[in-house]
C-alpha cells in the first residue's frame, strides 16, 4: 500500500527519495534562466529542479520545476507520473494507462470539503491584490509575457451548480489584478464560461497552484462533458480529495494548494496574450492574440510557498505525462466502450500529442465483428476523432498488439515495415482539429477544421489472423533456447 | 528457501513441464547436473529413432553409446537385473556407482577402459525409474571432479518419484498420440484435400494432398508461418482478399455452432478448387489437435478441398478390379470416360467400330448401367475416389 501524497511537499520528499529531487540553492532569474534549466532538466532527464532562491524576486517562494517530466533513470521513465498517482515508482506507461482506464468504471467518490487549509496562511483580498507578488517567470525566449499557470487547477462550475470542472490552461500576468489565456469555446472551460455570459455575468473562477500532485493528471484528462474531475480522481485514487471554501467566490478548491488565486473571468474584456512555447514544440510564429481577463479578488499562499512551472516544448514534458497519457487512458475506455478490441491506445510521448497508437490483438476481427482491416481502421478513427480525447490527435497507427508502443525503436520499426505506402489507410478530409497542431495551415488554425488520417499498419487482410514472425531474440527463438540463453549470460562472459 | 531447495524445486517443474511435453528433458539433464556438480546425466528412453539419452545433446559421447557401448554397460546390466528381479524394491531408489556395479569391476570393464573414462563416466549415481523395463537415470563426473557423495544420493533420490511420473505421463500422452497418428494417417489416404482449422484458420492438421495443392501454382490459398514468436503455428490463407473475408466467414460459422458452407476458391491462373467447411466432429477434432496445440475445447473446423476443373478418371486396374472388366473393356471405359466417342476409340485402339460396341454392352452389362450417360455418372463418382495431386 502506497501512502496518499496528499500535498506537493509530500510529493516531493516522495521524489527525492527516490532520486528525482534536485535542490537548487544559487540564486536563479525568473527571467529566461529558470525557464533554460527546467528545459535542460526535461531534454536530459534531470531529477526535477526545486529552486530555493529566485534572484530577482523578493517574496520568500519556491519553484518546483518539470513537476511531471520523465526520468533519466532506467526502467523509472514515468516514475514521476506514477509517483503522483500512487502507483508503484516502475510502473510503465501502459500500466499506468490501464489503471486510470480502469478507475473510469468506478463509482466516483465526491471531494470532501474541509474547514481550513495551509494556503491560507497568507490572504490578501480586494485592491490588495498583487499578482507580481508571485514569482511569475518568463519561460522561453519569444514569450509573450509571464505565465504564472502552467500545472495548476481552474476550479469553475455551471450556474446551476450541476457541474464542476477542474482543468489545466496556461495564464498569463497581464497586469497586478488580471491574468489572460486561451479559453476555447469547446473546452470544458470555455462552455462554462459561455453559460455564465449567456446570464450577463463573470464567471467566478479559482486557480489552485502547487497542488496535490495527482490533480493536475485529471486536470489533463479530456474526460467528456459533465463529469466532475473531482469524483473521478476519488476513484482513481480510492479516497476523496479535500477541498476548501475560497474566500470571494463560491467554489470549493483543492486543499492542497500552496498557492490560491480567486476570481472572474470576463469573457467580454479582451487583452493580449501569448505567444508561448506549446506541447508540440515550438514557440507560435503568430503576434498577440486577443483573449478574455481572468480579474483576480483574492491571492493566499501558504508560507514558503511553492509554485509548480512546466516549461512547454519539445518532449518529454508534463502536456506529455499529464494530458497525453490520461488522454490515452481516457481513448483507451473509449475505444473498448465503442466495442474496438484495443489492447492499448497510446500517445507515444515522444510524439507531442500528434499520434496515438492503437494496437489489436490477432483476432481482432472475431472480437470486433469487423471483417477488413481498413473498416476497423474507420471504426477507430470515427471513434477517436469524435471524441474530445481525440480531437488533439490527427494521426493514428494500428498496430497488431506484439508491437510495445510504448518502447519507440519498436514503434519505428513496426511503422516503417508493416505500412503499406498506399493500402488500408482511411483519410478523414475534414474533422475538427486542434488549433495548435504544429503543421497546421493558417486557413485551418482559423477554422478549426483539418484532415486526420489512420495508417493501416496491420498485417493483410489476405493473412487473417497470422501475423509477421518477427526475428528478435526475444521472438525469433524457441523458448527453452530463450530461457537457456539468458540464463547461461553471464557464464558466456557477458556482464 | 535455501538455493539448493529453489533449484530442486525448479527441477522438479521442469521435469514435469518435460514429461508433459511442454518443456525440454535437456533443461531437466542441465538443471540435474548443475545441482549434483556431475557433467553429464542420462536418461535412455525410446522415440521415433529409437532409444537416446533424453538429457543431453546428441554428441560424441551419446553417438558412440548408442552405437556400441550401451552393450557392454555394466550399469544398465544391473539395472535391467534389478529391475526384473525386485521392481518394487529398487523404483525410485537411489545408489552410489560403487554399489550398483563393483569398482574394481568397472575400472577392468571394456566399457570402462574404452568408453567411460574418455566421456566423463568415472563416477556415477544411478537412480531406479521404469514402466515396463529398467529406466535408470544415471549421473556421472570425470575422474577428475571426484566421487560423489551420500548427500548427492539424497537430491537424486528426491527427484526420482518425480522423474517416474514423468515418464509416465510421457508414455500415456504417446499413446494418445499413437491415435492421433493413426487418424492423420487416415485422412492423408483420403482422395481429397483435409484440414482442419480452428476459429482463427490456425491450420491444426492437413493432410498430404491439401498441403500439395496449397503448395501449388493453381492454388488459391496458401499457408504462411505466423508470428509473433517462432512456432506460433501456420495458418490458412487465400490469395484473394474477398475470399480469404469468405473463407473466415463459413470457419466462424463452422466453429460457432453454425453449419459452416461451401465456396470456390481461385488461383491467378484461373484454376478453381471447391471448398467445403463445415464443424469438425469432435472425435476427429480430438485425435489431429496436437497435446501442444493450445485449449482442447477449441472448437475446429473440417475443410474438404477439391480442385474443380481437372477431369479425374478413374484409373484402369480400379474399373477392372470393382467390375470384372477385361484389360481392354477398362481401357475402353476410361477412353468413354475422357469424352472419346466409340469411333475416336476403335480408331486410336486400332479395332473395328463393331468391336468397340461390343465392348460398350459389355461395360454396360457388367456396371448395371442404362446407358453411355448413366455409365458417365458412375465414373464421375468414382472419380471422387481417385488420389490426385500425388
Amino acid at each position: 500500500m502506497i501512502a496518499p501524497l496528499t500535498d506537493l511537499r509530500l510529493y516531493i520528499e516522495a521524489l527525492r527519495a527516490l532520486g528525482e529531487i534536485q535542490e537548487i540553492d544559487a540564486p536563479v532569474s525568473l527571467d529566461l534562466e529558470l525557464g533554460a534549466i527546467i528545459r535542460r532538466c526535461i531534454e536530459t532527464g534531470a531529477p526535477a529542479p526545486l529552486f530555493n532562491v529566485l534572484s530577482d524576486h523578493p517574496g520568500r517562494f519556491r519553484i518546483l520545476g518539470a513537476p511531471g517530466g520523465a526520468s533519466a533513470q532506467p526502467g523509472m521513465e514515468l516514475v514521476r507520473v506514477a509517483v503522483a498517482l500512487e502507483l508503484p515508482s516502475t510502473t510503465g506507461g501502459l500500466a499506468i494507462a490501464e489503471a486510470i482506464a480502469a478507475s473510469l468504471d468506478r463509482p466516483a467518490i465526491d471531494p470532501v470539503v474541509v474547514d481550513d487549509a495551509p494556503v491560507f496562511e497568507n490572504v490578501v483580498t480586494g485592491a490588495a491584490v498583487d499578482l507580481t507578488a508571485l514569482p511569475v517567470p518568463l519561460l522561453h525566449y519569444g514569450d509573450g509575457g509571464r505565465y504564472l499557470n502552467t500545472f495548476g487547477c481552474i476550479v469553475v462550475r455551471t450556474p446551476d451548480g450541476a457541474w464542476t470542472n477542474w482543468s489545466i490552461a496556461r495564464m498569463m500576468v497581464i497586469d497586478g489584478d488580471r491574468l489572460s489565456g486561451i479559453v476555447a469555446p469547446e473546452q470544458h472551460l470555455g462552455m462554462v464560461a459561455k453559460a455564465w455570459a449567456d446570464l450577463g455575468k463573470p464567471m467566478p473562477f479559482a486557480l489552485a497552484l502547487g497542488v496535490e500532485p495527482a490533480i493536475p493528471f485529471i486536470c489533463g484528462m479530456p474526460l467528456p462533458a459533465h463529469v466532475d474531475e473531482g469524483g473521478r480522481l476519488g476513484a482513481l485514487l480510492g479516497r476523496a480529495i479535500r477541498t476548501v471554501r475560497c474566500r470571494t467566490v463560491d467554489l470549493e478548491a483543492p486543499a492542497s494548494a500552496e498557492i490560491l488565486i480567486e476570481g472572474h473571468l470576463h469573457l467580454d474584456q479582451l487583452v493580449e496574450e501569448g505567444p508561448m512555447g506549446e506541447f508540440a514544440g515550438y514557440i507560435p510564429l503568430d503576434t498577440q492574440m486577443r483573449r478574455p481577463t481572468y480579474r483576480v479578488s483574492a491571492i493566499s499562499h501558504r508560507d514558503n510557498a511553492i509554485l509548480p512551472v512546466v516549461v512547454a516544448g519539445e518532449p518529454v514534458e508534463e502536456n506529455h505525462t499529464a494530458w497525453g497519457l490520461p488522454s490515452s487512458a481516457q481513448l483507451l475506455h473509449e475505444l473498448r466502450k465503442a466495442g474496438i478490441p484495443a489492447s492499448t491506445a497510446w500517445i507515444p510521448l515522444q510524439s507531442a500529442l500528434h499520434w496515438l497508437v492503437v494496437t489489436v490483438p490477432r483476432d481482432w476481427r472475431r472480437r470486433s465483428g469487423v471483417g477488413e482491416s481498413e473498416a476497423l481502421c474507420r471504426r477507430i478513427g470515427q471513434a477517436v476523432f469524435a471524441s474530445k480525447a481525440g480531437a488533439v490527435i490527427p494521426k493514428m497507427i494500428v498496430l497488431n498488439d506484439d508491437v510495445d508502443p510504448t518502447d519507440l525503436k519498436e514503434l519505428v520499426w513496426a511503422f516503417a515495415t508493416r505500412c503499406h505506402p498506399l493500402l488500408g489507410h482511411v483519410v478523414f478530409d475534414d474533422v475538427e482539429g486542434a488549433p495548435m497542431l504544429a503543421y497546421l495551415r493558417k486557413s485551418e488554425k482559423v477554422s478549426g477544421h483539418t484532415g486526420k488520417i489512420v495508417y493501416n499498419c496491420l498485417a493483410p487482410d489476405e493473412w487473417g489472423e497470422a501475423l509477421p514472425m518477427r526475428a528478435s531474440f526475444r521472438h525469433g527463438y524457441p523458448a527453452d533456447i530463450v530461457d537457456r540463453v539468458r540464463r547461461r549470460w553471464s557464464e558466456y562472459g557477458f556482464t | 528457501m535455501k538455493d539448493t531447495e529453489r533449484e530442486l524445486a525448479d527441477c522438479v517443474g521442469a521435469i514435469y513441464q518435460a514429461g508433459a511435453g511442454d518443456g525440454s528433458w535437456l533443461d531437466v539433464g542441465e538443471r540435474i547436473c548443475r545441482i549434483m556438480g556431475a557433467r553429464r546425466a542420462v536418461l535412455n528412453l525410446g522415440g521415433p529413432g529409437g532409444p537416446r539419452n533424453l538429457l543431453m545433446p546428441a554428441d560424441g559421447s551419446e553417438t558412440a553409446y548408442s552405437a556400441y557401448f550401451h552393450a557392454s554397460d555394466p550399469y544398465a546390466a544391473k539395472a535391467r537385473y534389478d529391475f526384473a528381479t525386485a521392481r518394487a524394491y529398487h523404483l525410485g531408489r537411489a545408489k552410489l556407482g560403487a554399489e550398483l556395479v563393483a569398482e574394481n569391476d568397472f575400472l577392468h570393464s571394456e566399457f570402462y577402459y574404452d568408453f567411460a573414462r574418455h566421456h566423463e563416466r568415472r563416477h556415477m549415481i544411478g537412480g531406479m525409474a521404469g514402466i515396463t523395463e529398467a529406466t535408470p537415470i544415471l549421473v556421472a563426473r570425470g575422474d577428475d571432479a571426484g566421487a560423489f557423495e551420500e548427500n548427492h544420493v539424497r537430491l537424486l533420490m528426491t527427484l526420482m518419484p518425480h522423474v517416474q511420473r514423468a515418464i509416465e505421463l510421457r508414455a500415456r500422452l504417446g499413446r494418445e498420440d499413437e491415435a492421433g497418428a493413426l487418424t492423420r494417417a487416415a485422412l492423408d489416404a483420403l482422395p481429397v484435400g483435409v484440414s482442419v482449422v480452428d476459429a482463427g484458420l490456425k491450420i491444426r492438421f492437413i493432410n498430404d494432398i491439401a498441403r500439395r495443392y496449397l503448395a501449388g501454382p493453381d492454388s488459391g490459398l496458401f499457408s504462411l508461418r505466423s508470428g509473433p514468436y517462432a512456432g506460433s503455428g501456420v495458418y490458412l490463407a487465400a490469395m484473394s482478399r474477398e475470399e480469404a473475408g469468405m473463407l473466415r466467414k463459413r470457419v466462424a460459422s463452422a466453429t460457432s455452432g453454425g453449419s459452416g458452407g461451401a465456396m470456390r476458391v481461385t488461383s491467378r491462373n484461373g484454376a478453381i478448387a471447391a471448398l467445403t467447411v463445415a464443424p469438425a466432429p469432435l472425435g476427429l477434432a480430438n485425435d489431429v489437435r496436437g497435446r501442444d496445440e493450445g485449449d482442447a475445447r477449441d472448437p475446429l473446423a473440417l475443410i474438404l478441398l477439391r480442385p474443380l476443373n481437372r477431369k479425374v478418371v478413374p484409373q484402369a486396374d480400379m474399373l477392372s478390379e470393382m467390375f470384372g472388366f477385361s484389360r481392354a473393356e477398362a481401357e475402353v471405359a476410361v477412353a468413354l470416360t475422357g469424352g472419346a466417342s466409340a469411333e475416336d476409340v476403335a480408331r486410336g485402339r486400332g479395332v473395328s467400330l463393331m468391336t468397340v460396341r461390343s465392348q460398350i454392352r459389355s461395360i454396360l452389362g457388367k456396371s448395371e448401367a442404362d446407358n453411355l450417360r448413366d455409365f458417365e455418372r458412375t465414373m464421375a463418382t468414382l472419380g471422387a475416389l481417385v488420389p490426385q495431386l500425388r
